[in-house]
């Protein structure tokens, strides 16, 4: 019975990691092959002479060009765009911290109002607040768009804000919604007494709830920083220098050139796995079981 | 409603319903406006009121049978795929053995490549040619020659399953373990005093408690699912023939390709009311409607 349980978990670990990780090697091993290598039959399973092209290129692409030149004299069509990918990281990992403070804040406070306390409405705008998410991105893009264009008289398009606002309304329904279903699950009996031993809302809410719920507030953190660091449509209408353009929108653009420089595209979404990474791996330690089965006591 | 309680109200509420409020009802009104106008941009100076036309033109359109095909064929194998195995997941994330943290991470890792790439990644291992797919095939002699497999239908189809589970695990089987997580150990505890087996323990205490979580997760994947356009784009491009040319494929073609605003919103209304019947369904199948799970 023991040994059949330890033999069902390491299987599917196995598996679970295999799933994972074979795209994401081989991503690596092509990222590491030249153009010539990528195109031919059969494939290359691992180069024989890896080369730092594509990374080189993506971080600094004009001494890259001019090595490159210097060592060949010959040189393909390369997606000029890449140029921007530092400026792009630094503006997806901004954006992205930021959208994680707003949803932990915001969706905490309101999904708490929304179901500790009873007052007319409140179901209302709960589901007012959900509903915006069932319309498809396509057919709002454009209001938003105008929204952003005069934003209460400020023309914000093209700003790290714009990106902000937009990733806040798109991820803050959600959040609400999943933590309203963890609020709920949790007997609000230690509130209770807590009120009755004189705690404010407030009070209540930072000392007694927020140690009961730390497993879903870490997952709405993981959730709102991967949503917005993934998230292309909104940021592509928005923005439109790299002021302002994130990651996914430099990585789309390097994928829409004519001549699809297969290598650059994989080593560009490698490193940009890499911070995501940074992030989960902090957050996700706090995913452990919170204090439920104590405090419930 | 005890004192003190309006003030609360409004400090818990208007942080988040400023940020989500302006960007809620003006595009919904604006795209339910823009859904009865005549408003192609290649005209522009022919927009006019034009009542209901642009649902009848879509409905009427040579691609609305074959993309509801497509769309209904692919949320049926999708949806159900990511809700089990995102379920499965969660399972062995919540167990108890060395290397679990590492591995709660590693399920998550796909989720921080952007979708550009992870869509290209899984077109270039299939790709006829230089695809790392066939030649594997090959090599254990279970095909003579290279197939193409982005050029046949069903084929197709998995492999845009694939890419979409690959892409959209994550995030489910994050809120399953969340949800797992916050199961009080007393409800275990007394299962065991009454002599419970593993598999009703599972099923009376881990499903319930995780039944509006599964409505989440459900609603989420579906939309999702529904919406997808990012992947059909970079990996089949809508091939073989219209066979992977979803909905939203055409919501897009509509509005990017013909710049016809109308008709691409009156397409996106009706993906949003086979949407909401959708939702519905699933809060009856699941039976929370507004049950508090209030011990």
């Amino acid at each position: 019975m023991v040994n059949g349980y330890k033999a069902v978990i390491v299987i599917s670990s196995i598996i679970v990691g295999i799933w994972v990780l074979f795209p994401i090697a081989w991503m690596f091993s092509i990222s590491l092959q030249t153009e010539p290598e990528i195109h031919s039959a059969p494939p290359t399973l691992w180069p024989k002479n890896p080369n730092i092209f594509n990374y080189w290129f993506i971080f600094d692409a004009s001494s890259a060009i001019e090595a490159r030149l210097q060592e060949s004299g010959r040189l393909s069509f390369l997606p000029a765009v890449a140029r921007w990918f530092p400026n792009a990281l630094a503006n997806s990992v901004i954006i992205g911290l930021v959208i994680t403070g707003i949803n932990i804040l915001a969706a905490t406070l309101a999904s708490y109002t929304f179901t500790r306390i009873r007052f007319r409405g409140s179901g209302l705008l709960f589901y007012m607040s959900v509903a915006g998410r069932l319309i498809p991105p396509v057919a709002i893009v454009v209001p938003y768009y105008i929204i952003i264009q005069n934003f209460f008289g400020f023309n914000l398009l093209d700003t790290l804000l714009a990106v902000i606002l937009v990733h806040a309304a798109f991820t803050l329904p959600i959040n609400i919604w999943i933590l309203n279903t963890y609020l709920s699950a949790i007997p609000s009996d230690i509130e209770d007494a807590a009120r009755v031993d004189g705690y404010g809302r407030l009070e209540t809410l930072f000392k007694v709830v927020l140690p009961v719920i730390k497993p879903g507030i870490v997952a709405i953190g993981i959730i709102s920083f991967m949503v917005s660091w993934g998230e292309f449509f909104f940021a592509f209408m928005v923005t439109q220098t790299q002021l302002s353009r994130t990651l996914p929108v430099i990585v789309g653009f390097m994928a829409a050139q004519p001549y699809k420089p297969v290598g650059i595209l994989m080593a560009g979404g490698l490193v940009s796995m890499l911070p995501a990474l940074v992030v989960i791996a902090v957050f996700r330690r706090y995913l452990l079981r919170g204090l439920v089965a104590g405090a419930v006591r | 409603m005890r004192r003190g309680d309006l003030k609360f109200i409004i400090v818990g509420l208007v942080p988040a319903l400023s940020f989500i409020f302006p960007f809620t009802f003006y595009p919904i009104a604006y795209a339910a406006y823009v859904s009865s106008l005549h408003y192609d941009l290649k005209y522009p100076e022919e927009i006019r009121f034009a009542g209901f036309n642009n649902f009848i033109e879509v409905f009427n359109s040579y691609y609305m049978a074959d993309s509801t095909m497509a769309t209904v064929t692919f949320v049926a194998l999708a949806v159900p795929l990511v809700v089990l195995i995102s379920l499965g997941l969660a399972l062995l994330l919540s167990q108890n053995f060395r290397g679990v943290g590492f591995l709660q991470w590693l399920v998550m890792v796909p989720w921080a490549i952007p979708l550009v790439d992870s869509g290209a990644i899984w077109k270039w291992i299939f790709d006829a040619n230089y695809g790392i797919f066939n030649a594997a095939m090959k090599s254990l002699g279970l095909i003579d020659s290279y197939v193409p497999w982005l050029n046949l239908r069903w084929p197709a189809m998995l492999i845009l399953v694939v890419a979409f589970l690959w892409v959209q695990l994550p995030l489910p089987t994050l809120l399953f373990l969340a949800g797992i997580q916050s199961i009080p150990q007393e409800l275990y505890e007394a299962a065991m005093i009454d002599g419970a087996k593993s598999w009703a323990k599972f099923r009376a205490i881990t499903l319930t408690w995780l039944r509006p979580f599964m409505l989440i997760v459900a609603v989420y994947v579906s939309l999702m699912a529904i919406w997808t356009f990012d992947l059909v784009y970079v990996i089949t491009a809508g091939g073989p023939g219209n066979f992977t040319a979803v909905i939203s494929y055409y919501t897009w073609s509509e509005m990017f390709t013909f710049l016809n605003f109308g008709r691409a919103s009156a397409l996106a209304f009706l993906v949003v009311l086979v949407s909401i019947a959708l939702i519905i369904a699933y809060f009856r199948a699941l039976r929370v409607g507004r049950i508090r799970l209030r011990v």
